[in-house]
């Protein structure tokens, strides 16, 4: 406004000014609530406008809105400082362990107060893997998870580590049975898959519980190892040019006889009694073993206690 | 191997499966995987919090649902509302193939016994034919708990002898170790104020 005059006409509609398209405080906070149950903007743009039939709100406010929110919640705090005061809010119990100097954080464990009263509940069975991909750092996320009576999985604690080495592992286990009030309770039983630091840790941490391997991990292991070592013609190469049809006929071969391979496996994986193990096992050595000895090799390794019957 | 799994109790389960799928659970929840530790564990207790109120939903649902195959038979009066459905399933499996085979105490194994802890085919056969329930004590303690037991706590939990030492301690040290005493009590008593860094973030994998 120059001079008294204004420089343009009164528009018929206000939608636009920012004024007139301002969120309420209720609105406010039900853009908050809905972003933090993941809906995107334009829905919760939907539903201001599906509340407010004369709401004249655009985009824009629920984007800056969100910015807003999501700036305050961590104040000016560090994300380590912010995550601790989390945990110690909604009562967790979590243990840190920082590199020599104290000044980085290696491994962090933290299990929900709910969790450590299942555990104590259920247990029996414990399974341990880890998974990769989780966060920026690149830390493995090691999980340990148990069953519940009715069939049901419960996630008992969370790991952070810095290096799955047996160090590691051994510092996660101790918090782990920690976590456990009395020494009846100790698990009977532990799943995990053939990482060589794990097992050693378990054996160390919780010498008298059984350890059983993931036999489906076997399997792969088994299956991968036909499918590089096994070749059917060792050195293809040694005709140097190989009939196209040849070729498909060798590889239609090898198909054959990995899953001949993993057939007599798995007679041997599912022989429910020592005899007819070792009979499966014959059976999968006079197949195998002639061909691929190194097949054989690294198939003794894990199953050194049955080595009086191989 | 079978021989060997068979004879650790292990309720079913041979293989890290469950652990996988509870890792493709909580990455559906992580969405991204490029947040940091916090977002991470934002994700994760919201994941908790959901998974909590379904194992108790669960609960319920054995305690107060009765199936009405198992109302009928004999052999479960006694079990139900006391055992979970998960349980009685396996004993209902296991009460169909000694039905079929008619087990006797030699070849039958006794697998269910040793990996679920309930009773396996020649057992049920013996109570079929003596038309005798399954009592309680025969299952494991695993299968009966349907509630969540709260933490064993100490009753004569204290610290004021710790405490005592400490503010002992405090008054006999020099002065740089009274400044070294404060800055550990001040780690435990203001753990939010950590000074702890985040291991370096690692080099991009794309774009780089």
């Amino acid at each position: 406004m120059l001079c008294g005059i204004h420089n343009h006409d009164l528009a018929p509609k206000l939608s636009g000014h920012l004024f007139a398209g301002r969120l309420k405080a209720e609105e406010k906070q039900r853009v908050i609530d809905m972003t933090k149950s993941l809906a995107k903007p334009r829905n919760i743009l939907t539903n201001l406008k599906g509340k407010n039939k004369e709401s004249l709100t655009l985009i824009k406010q629920v984007y800056n809105a969100r910015t807003r929110w999501r700036k305050g919640q961590r104040e000016d705090k560090t994300e380590l400082q912010y995550l601790i005061t989390k945990l110690e809010k909604h009562q967790y119990v979590y243990f840190t362990r920082a590199n020599s100097e104290e000044t980085t954080l290696e491994d962090l464990f933290f299990a929900h107060p709910d969790s450590i009263d299942m555990l104590n509940t259920f247990p029996t069975v414990l399974v341990m893997d880890s998974t990769y991909k989780t966060n920026t750092y690149r830390m493995p996320l090691f999980e340990i998870v148990g069953v519940t009576s009715t069939k049901m999985t419960y996630l008992v604690a969370f790991a952070f580590l810095s290096f799955e080495r047996e160090n590691n592992f051994i510092w996660t286990l101790e918090m782990l049975v920690g976590l456990l009030t009395s020494k009846r309770n100790m698990p009977k039983v532990i799943i995990t898959d053939k990482d060589p630091a794990l097992m050693k840790a378990v054996a160390k941490v919780l010498p008298k519980t059984d350890h059983v391997l993931c036999y489906f991990h076997i399997e792969k292991n088994v299956k991968s190892r036909c499918v590089t070592d096994c070749r059917v013609n060792a050195k293809p190469s040694k005709a140097k040019v190989v009939d196209k049809d040849a070729k498909e006929a060798d590889d239609d071969k090898h198909c054959e006889l990995v899953k001949k391979i993993v057939r007599a496996w798995r007679d041997v994986v599912n022989s429910p009694t020592e005899d007819s193990f070792a009979i499966a096992w014959l059976t999968f050595k006079d197949e195998v073993g002639g061909l691929f000895p190194c097949l054989l090799n690294m198939l003794r390794k894990p199953f050194c206690p049955l080595r009086s019957i191989l | 191997m079978r021989a060997w799994t068979n004879k650790y109790l292990h309720l079913g389960c041979r293989t890290t499966n469950i652990v996988v799928s509870a890792h493709a659970q909580l990455k559906i929840y992580l969405r991204s995987s490029v947040g940091d530790l916090a977002s991470c564990w934002d994700e994760i207790d919201k994941m908790l919090k959901n998974q909590f109120g379904e194992i108790q939903g669960s609960f319920g649902k054995s305690i107060t649902v009765m199936v009405h195959k198992y109302k009928k038979n004999k052999l479960f009066s006694e079990l139900e509302g006391y055992v979970s459905k998960a349980a009685l399933g396996f004993i209902d499996k296991e009460f169909e193939r000694s039905r079929r085979f008619g087990f006797a105490k030699e070849d039958c194994g006794c697998v269910q016994m040793a990996t679920f802890g309930l009773p396996c085919a020649c057992i049920l056969a013996e109570k079929r034919k003596k038309k005798l329930p399954i009592l309680l004590d025969e299952i494991h303690p695993h299968w009966r708990r349907l509630s969540v037991i709260g933490q064993e706590v100490d009753a004569h939990f204290s610290v004021t002898e710790e405490w005592d030492a400490i503010q002992e301690r405090i008054k006999r040290a020099p002065y740089k170790m009274k400044l070294f005493i404060k800055y550990k009590l001040r780690e435990l008593g203001f753990p939010e104020e950590t000074m702890l860094k985040p291991p370096p973030k690692k080099v991009a994998t794309k774009g780089a």
